[in-house]
């Protein structure tokens, strides 16, 4: 048996209206997060890595597969101008294509979600990141990311 | 004009005085739905259509890549980089692959949302301050997807459940731009979520990448503005969600 339910958007007929007239549609799933599974922290970089990857966050999310994440970031007290909230990944600079020699990234794999800043290649000492701080933001979403 | 409505709110919150982003949906503003969603590994040496949606617009999308960018180890799920989000473009019919002689083959989970890029559209803002969630409250909004049962305990099964946190939408719109930057006003009091495309014109097809964040685009949130940077001419649409970055 085939059933529906439909909310529109003010002003909509719910027997005429199309699902982007409406608010919710059950044709139409949309991305969820539990609680738990977002949340914000901080890092401050001690020294200036070289060629490395430092961990910045680490999530064990508890889903049986990888899920779809996604997160934003912003800094203070370094190099990278950016004190606003911004979307990962993000590439400091314009270095080699397409691998990126330096870069804070965010990923999920099937047991953890994670935030990394990767320095790869040379030269790693510009921007020198001691002393920033990195605010994080995540959100692990129940629906499949791989 | 309707001067009715409906709103649920997640477990927890109070519907009467809860602040928009507490609430599952209202009938206010819409929530971002999922169109279609799926895995792909495509030959990434070649230009090719990997998705045909025939929507008759092009729709709000994200790409995670799950193996295949030299930037990643393979396994490890992430929204589309700087590096990669200029070959993945979204037309009014399909999602292409633009980024011949790639290397590689490359694995992917897309999702394309029933929502136009290219839509203007402004919630009121009701309530923005955040309330105390109770414990305690032991009620639940759930609708199942066809087929699923409404008791099970993956949330991958649900249309909707109150238990959850979902992406609503306050405000979308486009515009051409030049290289610059230009600020959106959103008036939430407090950083929302939010997501950018652009149809570069000197591609010259109209087709929308995701704005990834590098130092010659992108976009930052404040709790009365996003700016936004770039270094290419273009038409830019944006969706900000009444989510918060921050909670």
């Amino acid at each position: 048996m085939s059933y529906k339910v439909i909310i529109t958007l003010p002003g909509y007929n719910a027997q005429t209206a199309t699902p982007e007239q409406c608010s919710l549609h059950s044709d139409f799933p949309t991305p969820k997060m539990e609680t738990g599974k977002f949340g914000s922290t901080s890092y401050t970089f001690a020294s200036n890595p070289g060629v490395s990857t430092t961990n910045l966050l680490t999530i064990n999310h508890g889903y049986s597969y990888t899920p779809m994440a996604m997160a934003y970031i912003k800094f203070s007290g370094g190099p990278v101008v950016t004190p606003f909230f911004c979307i990962l990944p993000y590439v400091i600079g314009f270095d080699v294509f397409p691998d990126w020699e330096k870069k804070f990234v965010a990923y999920a794999t099937a047991t953890q979600f994670k935030i990394d800043y990767i320095v790869s290649g040379t030269p790693p000492t510009d921007p020198n990141v001691n002393g920033m701080t990195v605010f994080m933001k995540y959100y692990i979403f129940a629906e499949d990311g791989a | 004009m309707s001067d009715y409505g409906i709103k649920i709110s997640r477990k927890g919150f109070d519907v009467r005085t809860c602040a928009d982003h507490e609430l599952l949906f209202s009938s206010e503003f819409p929530l971002l739905m999922i169109h279609s969603s799926g895995t792909l590994t495509f030959d990434a040496n070649s230009n090719q259509t990997l998705v045909t949606h025939n929507l008759g617009y092009a729709p709000i999308f994200l790409i995670f890549i799950t193996a295949g960018d030299p930037a990643f180890t393979d396994g490890q799920s992430h929204l589309i980089s700087p590096g990669t989000s200029q070959f993945f473009r979204m037309s009014t019919t399909n999602l292409i692959w633009d980024g011949a002689g790639w290397g590689s083959n490359m694995t992917i989970r897309y999702y394309i949302f029933r929502r136009p890029i290219e839509t203007n559209f402004e919630a009121d803002v009701f309530n923005s301050a955040q309330t105390s969630e109770n414990p305690g409250s032991d009620y639940v909004f759930k609708l199942s997807k066809e087929g699923k049962d409404v008791s099970s305990t993956d949330m991958r099964d649900f249309i909707i459940n109150s238990d959850t946190r979902n992406m609503l939408i306050h405000k979308t719109d486009f515009d051409d731009r030049v290289p610059g930057s230009w600020t959106i006003d959103h008036n939430l009091g407090y950083e929302p979520m939010f997501l950018f495309y652009c149809a570069i014109d000197s591609a010259g097809d109209g087709r929308y990448q995701l704005v990834a964040t590098a130092e010659d685009s992108q976009a930052t949130a404040t709790s009365t503005q996003i700016t936004v940077s770039t270094a290419y001419t273009g038409t830019y649409g944006y969706i900000i969600f009444k989510d918060p970055i921050l909670l």
